[in-house]
């Protein structure tokens, strides 16, 4: 659907990673349960959504973006940061170079979203077990430090995909669920990187003059 | 009846300046800083005596007390000024009560024992009253008529009267399937009986069939929000409803009169820069489409279903955010960013004057790969009157294609376009395509796409988000070092 969605159950999920970790292959194991032993690291779409049943008999959709993982692109991060409701940080087992560069993520979009933003850390290509340079506890220590879920994948192997996606979907439903009935009301609201800005407008700049107070 | 009379009544039917002078002195009452004050006093209006306007006391048309409430404390509304003034207090007073299914099957018009006391206070009002009627077999045929018309349509094995029952994803008519005698049906009077006094709202008989027609005709209207495209699609739409006609009058004489502050002073003193003034004008386009939104949906008719249906709603969202930025993006561009991102502007142009000149390459993409989509001509048309479509949500959808388009002309199933060579294919064609303000025009749409809606959040912002990405990538540091490195190698190329 590419016009407005039902504000109620519709969200932004960010998938973030340095290029070549396998976020392409997560998506399309997900969205469409393929692996192919030959996928570069190239993403058959760049954006997909996925209607998601929870198991408490609800829905969701999840849009989720990918994003451009070139280090040259970091500084335009925030541009799809923005009112993101989850982020899926994903490295790669056998680089631990990779691992470190989803902690520069969190860090800014811990300084952008704050605690707003769902997170869930994937350890991917976890079929490379012979490879593996971050070790699991390391990854689950740090997804705990920062209080995202974290989950061992691989695409090739539909390890742990699904799972990954279905928790993102569930704690959103969840969030949205105590965000309706803390009064917050579903409307078009959701929890996220917001666009506005605080503002402190100059009390005499509130007051209407004739017809053209803004 | 003669054209004559048929001006009259037009001129009878249409809101009033003084109607239009109150709702657009009510819009202006909007208190952008979050702390929205309840509107002015209007009882103190010499000429709207009986409209209960004084601040805190609970209003007839709010929700909770809405057509229930025995014994109101205030008097009724004695005009359609003062109903409006009333909906608005109620608007205000409602604050984060959104889409709140209390009002469904109640629209927006006061109902029931409150309009009969109306009527016997002598106030103006449209009047819908209940009657026990026999269902005539002309009433069941033409049920049977307008039903055959829809797909999602069952018919329940209750004795309730009519109705327009909404699940989640698809509409469907629940309708009693027996005629009883004394089934209920929700009725009004005939224009004969009582007069038109409801300005820009027909009167019109309404029996069971008439009723499931309403219920039709929204379906029609709100069915498919991706029909929303362009700021004409969304004004005709809302134009076309009778209902609708004071509001939009209302909300016309608003955008007109709407003046794009560019000199506003924070709390400390200090003058706004660009992105606090776009911040600024941002809720105040936001605020307008809330109770532009909040307004129609209160108004009931054809707009009642937009409260509980999703796709109604999204449709909703869509128009009301087309109507009100289509209405001030002129001003906003000539008045306010245009003049302010100016600078800004220059140095785009010069920017994507550099990248166009560049060998696809040089960038990070692949010559054999991408040559051929650098140069799509349909693409760069598109993209170089971005800047003259009507409205932001007209400009995401037509990014949303361009993207399509990118991602079928450089990848395939076998080997698919990743998100890095998206963004720099797009570079290279917006490069070529030098939109005119490029800079303005990302801040601009960045700014007022989805301001009420959810768009922003699936794939129209996605496109945007990979325009806007583009264009401040090549403003970037980045962008500059492969432009010099370039320009370089062509110089000691040539020596």
């Amino acid at each position: 659907m590419t016009g407005a969605q039902s504000a109620s159950n519709a969200f932004k999920v960010v998938l973030l990673g340095e290029g070549r970790v396998g976020k392409t292959s997560l998506l399309l194991r997900y969205v469409e349960n393929t692996f192919s032993e030959t996928q570069t690291p190239t993403v058959q779409a760049t954006y997909l959504s996925k209607r998601v049943a929870l198991e408490n008999d609800g829905a969701a959709t999840l849009n989720v973006w990918d994003t451009a993982g070139q280090e040259r692109f970091h500084a335009l991060g925030p541009i799809y940061y923005r009112d993101a409701d989850a982020a899926v940080l994903v490295y790669d087992i056998t680089d631990s170079d990779s691992f470190d560069r989803v902690k520069s993520w969190v860090k800014e979009l811990r300084q952008i979203a704050g605690s707003e933003i769902s997170l869930a850390v994937c350890a991917n290509k976890s079929d490379l077990e012979r490879a593996r340079k971050v070790s699991q506890s390391d990854g689950e220590t740090y997804a705990k430090s920062i209080g995202a879920a974290f989950f061992s994948t691989s695409a090739k192997a539909d390890k742990g995909v699904a799972q990954a996606f279905m928790s993102v979907a569930t704690a959103l439903d969840a969030k949205r669920g105590k965000s309706a009935a803390g009064g917050g009301g579903a409307g078009t609201k959701t929890s996220g990187v917001g666009r506005s800005r605080s503002l402190k407008i100059a009390e005499e700049e509130m007051k209407p003059r004739g017809g053209d107070c803004c | 009846m003669t054209s004559d009379d048929a001006n009259e009544d037009d001129a009878r039917r249409r809101p009033s300046s003084d109607v239009i002078d109150e709702l657009a002195s009510l819009f202006l009452d909007e208190d952008y800083a979050n702390r929205r004050r309840v509107v002015d006093d209007a009882s103190t209006s010499k000429d709207d005596a009986n409209t209960p306007a004084r601040r805190g006391e609970s209003s007839p048309l709010m929700r909770s007390s809405s057509a229930t409430t025995p014994a109101r404390r205030t008097a009724p509304p004695a005009t359609v000024r003062g109903w409006f003034s009333e909906l608005w207090r109620s608007l205000l007073a409602e604050d984060d009560d959104e889409w709140a299914d209390a009002r469904r099957g109640r629209g927006g018009t006061p109902t029931g024992a409150r309009a009969i006391e109306n009527i016997d206070l002598g106030m103006e009002q449209e009047m819908e009253v209940v009657l026990r009627k026999t269902a005539t077999p002309a009433s069941s045929e033409r049920l049977r008529r307008t039903s055959s018309s829809f797909g999602n349509r069952r018919r329940s094995s209750g004795s309730g009267g009519g109705g327009y029952f909404f699940g989640d994803d698809e509409d469907e008519i629940v309708r009693s399937s027996s005629s009883s005698s004394d089934e209920e049906v929700s009725s009004r009077f005939v224009a004969r009986d009582l007069p038109d006094v409801f300005p820009g709202k027909k009167v019109m008989t309404v029996g069971e069939g008439v009723m499931d027609e309403i219920a039709a005709e929204s379906q029609r209207l709100w069915g498919a929000p991706n029909a929303f495209v362009t700021a004409d699609d969304c004004r005709r739409a809302v134009r076309s409803l009778a209902e609708a006609k004071v509001v939009c009058a209302a909300m016309d004489e608003r955008l007109e009169a709407w003046v794009v502050k560019t000199r506003v002073r924070d709390a400390d003193g200090e003058m706004f820069d660009g992105d606090d003034l776009l911040e600024y004008w941002r809720r105040r386009a936001k605020d307008m489409c809330e109770v532009f939104l909040k307004t129609l949906v209160n108004v009931g008719g054809r707009l009642e279903s937009c409260s509980t249906t999703p796709k109604h709603r999204d449709s909703l969202l869509r128009v009301v955010e087309g109507y009100v930025t289509g209405g001030v993006q002129r001003k906003l561009f000539k008045v306010g960013i245009h003049p302010k991102f100016a600078r800004e502007d220059e140095f785009t142009a010069i920017r994507l004057e550099q990248l166009a000149s560049l060998p696809i390459d040089a960038l990070g993409l692949e010559v054999e790969r991408y040559a051929k989509v650098v140069d799509d001509e349909d693409i760069i048309a598109s993209l170089s009157s971005l800047g003259d479509l009507s409205s932001p949500s007209h400009m995401a959808t037509r990014l949303v294609d361009v993207s399509t388009r990118i991602r079928q002309a450089g990848g395939d199933e076998d080997d698919p376009m990743n998100a890095d060579d998206l963004l720099l294919v797009l570079l290279a064609l917006v490069a070529r395509a030098k939109p005119e303000r490029a800079y303005s025009l990302v801040r601009y749409v960045e700014t007022f796409h989805a301001l009420v809606s959810n768009a922003h959040k699936g794939e129209e912002g996605f496109a945007l988000a990979n325009f806007s990405g583009a264009v401040r990538y090549a403003r970037g540091d980045a962008c500059g070092a492969i432009i010099e490195k370039s320009s370089t190698a062509r110089l000691e190329h040539t020596q």
